[in-house]
């Protein structure tokens, strides 16, 4: 090729204004019914914002950081007892205690990374979940009043907040997953996340670029328990019971987030909250069915994750984005323009 | 509290957490494989067992020589439905398809059997006991054999991967499948016999467990975990290793259940992460983990 006189980078396209345009139609949606009082939509928003961070913080270990988790129940249980304690223990305001308790499991993350990080690929991914029953067994046998050891304990609600509890949590649970999604999407443009990425598809390669891979890895792990914390501690706004097996159950909370983002698409920011929207919206359908009982759905669940582990391996959103190549929400590539040409990253 | 005895109780536990091992020690030596529905395999043959005991009115120790030419077929239909697709691409996938199996095939065995526990009665074997010490230590028979064909199971395994042909193809597999390939080795059916060898002997584990203690369609899980800890604390890639760390695993855990019946399983996770950060490789692991 001769010299380039003009070329131009982007990477915000008309399609991805115009779904970002949509999303966020969703988002003042979903703030509408939050101010409202209908209870039972206002729960089913939670939970799907919550399932929504947890399916997008397990995807940033997974799809972008090569960080295969099975032990996310971890910091959903941590998250859990940390509002627990600053709740009931300390006596802070529920609602205030939700950042704190998600900023205390980011430093209890630490020494669990330290420890995790000892293993690679898929024993990586088993030593999660052991660090995982570690704690849930510290927890379960933890004999202070305010942990509530095996059979867990309530969060205790003031009386000047019992009115209008579930509209605030509505509130702070679309806040949290708008903030994760948007942090995520930020996080991945910068020069961090570029680094994360080419860590991810060729380790020595990128190492040989000077990348730390240990460190954006580390520092990927912790953003992810914050996250992830930050959405079970507004889960548990809404739910106030909390026991140890339930909190730190691997099907309860990491088997449904893996299912989410593989249905969905890995490795993308659209791919989890399609994937976590789907799950939520096909779990309430069965639950009405009598011929869904639990086994039955969760068999579904295994196979279906299976079947897209592998032969639809970039899940619906994949399937989306072979229809139609231009489709993006979260544009994370950079296109090149270069007079009539046009480039991506990837040199297609 | 009798220490001695409960170190003794460790090593014939750790014996058979070995044979959970051998299989996880194996597919990922061989293939580079992880698979968390391990665990689930061995409580399938138990079921699988119990109800042909249950059936036919014959021991357990017959439904052996069923189960396991079974599981055998099943572990080569795996590889060649499952496996082969997931083996050498991004260990996400792995992961993935294996857990999706692992949870489906609990909640297929939950839905056949219940919840409830089930046991595999072997009959008056399974009271007979070793006194020795003046009564201080009892030995449990059938613990004490199930240790020794562990160790045999181990024995005949290494001396099958050392000195045979199939043996040799699988180390040349194992260190380049590219270049075993190359030299004229059908990766494939390595792969096919390894994961046979993999689900024999966790449905062997899985039966030998159900022999002496309950199970039930949830505790495939725990015992994947098991499996995983022996083979990280022997080190990776090596039998006797593995048979090593399945022993540390079981003395920590009946150590712990001595201290306080809670912390069983506490105290033996426990040991395994003090392995985990002062020796990454294992007691018995030559190089770093990769």
């Amino acid at each position: 090729m001769t010299s380039i006189q003009e070329f131009s980078v982007s990477r915000t396209t008309v399609t991805s204004r115009i779904c970002q345009s949509v999303l966020l139609i969703c988002v003042f949606w979903m703030l509408f019914i939050a101010s409202g009082d209908n209870k039972a939509s206002q729960g089913k928003i939670i939970d799907i914002c919550v399932f929504i961070v947890l399916a997008s913080m397990w995807n940033l270990l997974t799809g972008f950081s090569g960080l295969i988790s099975i032990g996310q129940q971890a910091f959903v249980g941590l998250g859990a007892y940390s509002l627990i304690v600053l709740a009931n223990g300390v006596g802070i305001n529920i609602y205030l205690a939700v950042i704190p308790s998600a900023i205390i499991v980011a430093i209890i993350s630490i020494p669990l990374g330290l420890v995790a990080f000892r293993l690679r690929g898929g024993y990586f991914a088993i030593g999660t979940w052991v660090i995982a029953e570690v704690v849930r067994l510290i927890v379960k046998n933890n004999q202070s009043s305010v942990i509530g050891a095996g059979t867990g304990t309530s969060l205790e609600v003031s009386e000047s907040l019992k009115s209008g509890r579930y509209q605030v949590t509505t509130f702070i649970a679309i806040a949290v997953a708008v903030v994760s999604v948007v942090f995520v999407y930020l996080f991945l443009r910068s020069r961090f996340g570029l680094a994360l990425q080419s860590v991810r598809d060729n380790e020595t390669g990128a190492r040989s670029l000077g990348v730390d891979s240990y460190r954006v890895r580390f520092v990927a792990y912790i953003v992810a328990s914050f996250f992830t914390s930050l959405a079970a501690a507004t889960y548990y706004i809404k739910g106030l019971s909390v026991q140890p097996d339930a909190a730190f159950n691997i099907g309860s909370w990491t088997a449904p987030i893996i299912v989410m983002v593989v249905i969905g698409g890995i490795g993308t920011i659209e791919g989890p909250i399609i994937g976590a929207v789907l799950y939520y919206l096909v779990r309430d359908f069965v639950s009405k069915h009598e011929f869904f009982s639990d086994p039955t759905f969760l068999i579904l669940t295994g196979v279906v994750a299976l079947i897209f582990a592998l032969f639809v391996k970039g899940g619906i959103w994949g399937l989306l984005l072979r229809k139609f190549p231009k489709l993006t929400v979260f544009p994370v590539k950079r296109r090149v323009h270069i007079e009539n040409f046009q480039f991506d990253q990837r040199g297609n | 509290m009798n220490w001695f005895n409960a170190i003794i109780q460790g090593v014939l536990v750790g014996g058979l957490y070995a044979m959970y091992a051998t299989g996880l020690s194996v597919s990922f030596g061989v293939m580079r494989l992880v698979n968390l529905a391990h665990g689930d395999l061995a409580v399938g043959s138990a079921f699988i067992a119990s109800t042909f005991c249950l059936a036919t009115g014959l021991s357990p120790f017959l439904a052996i020589f069923v189960v396991l030419p079974l599981s055998a077929l099943v572990g080569i239909g795996l590889q060649v439905a499952v496996f082969n697709r997931v083996v050498g691409v991004d260990p996400s996938y792995q992961i993935v398809a294996t857990f999706g199996l692992s949870i489906a095939i609990q909640n297929v065995l939950l839905q056949q059997y219940a919840a409830n526990p089930r046991a595999l009665n072997i009959g008056e074997f399974g009271n007979q006991s070793l006194k020795l010490v003046g009564d201080d230590v009892v030995i449990g028979l059938f613990p004490l054999s199930r240790f020794v064909v562990a160790v045999l199971v181990l024995v005949l395994l290494s001396l099958f991967i050392g000195r045979t042909r199939i043996g040799r193809a699988f180390r040349a597999t194992s260190d380049d499948p590219d270049i075993a390939r190359l030299m004229g080795v059908n990766i494939r059916s390595i792969y096919a016999v390894a994961f046979a060898i993999a689900v024999t002997t966790v449905a062997l584990a899985g039966i030998f467990n159900g022999m002496q203690t309950q199970f039930s369609a949830a505790d495939g899980p725990a015992l994947l975990i098991y499996a995983f800890e022996s083979v990280i604390i022997g080190g990776l890639g090596s039998l006797w290793g593995t048979l090593c760390g399945g022993i540390i695993l079981g003395i920590s855990q009946t150590i712990g259940a001595e201290i306080d019946p809670g912390w069983k399983q506490l105290i033996g996770h426990l040991v395994f992460l003090i392995v985990l950060l002062v020796r990454p490789m294992g007691i018995f692991g030559k190089d770093e983990l990769r």
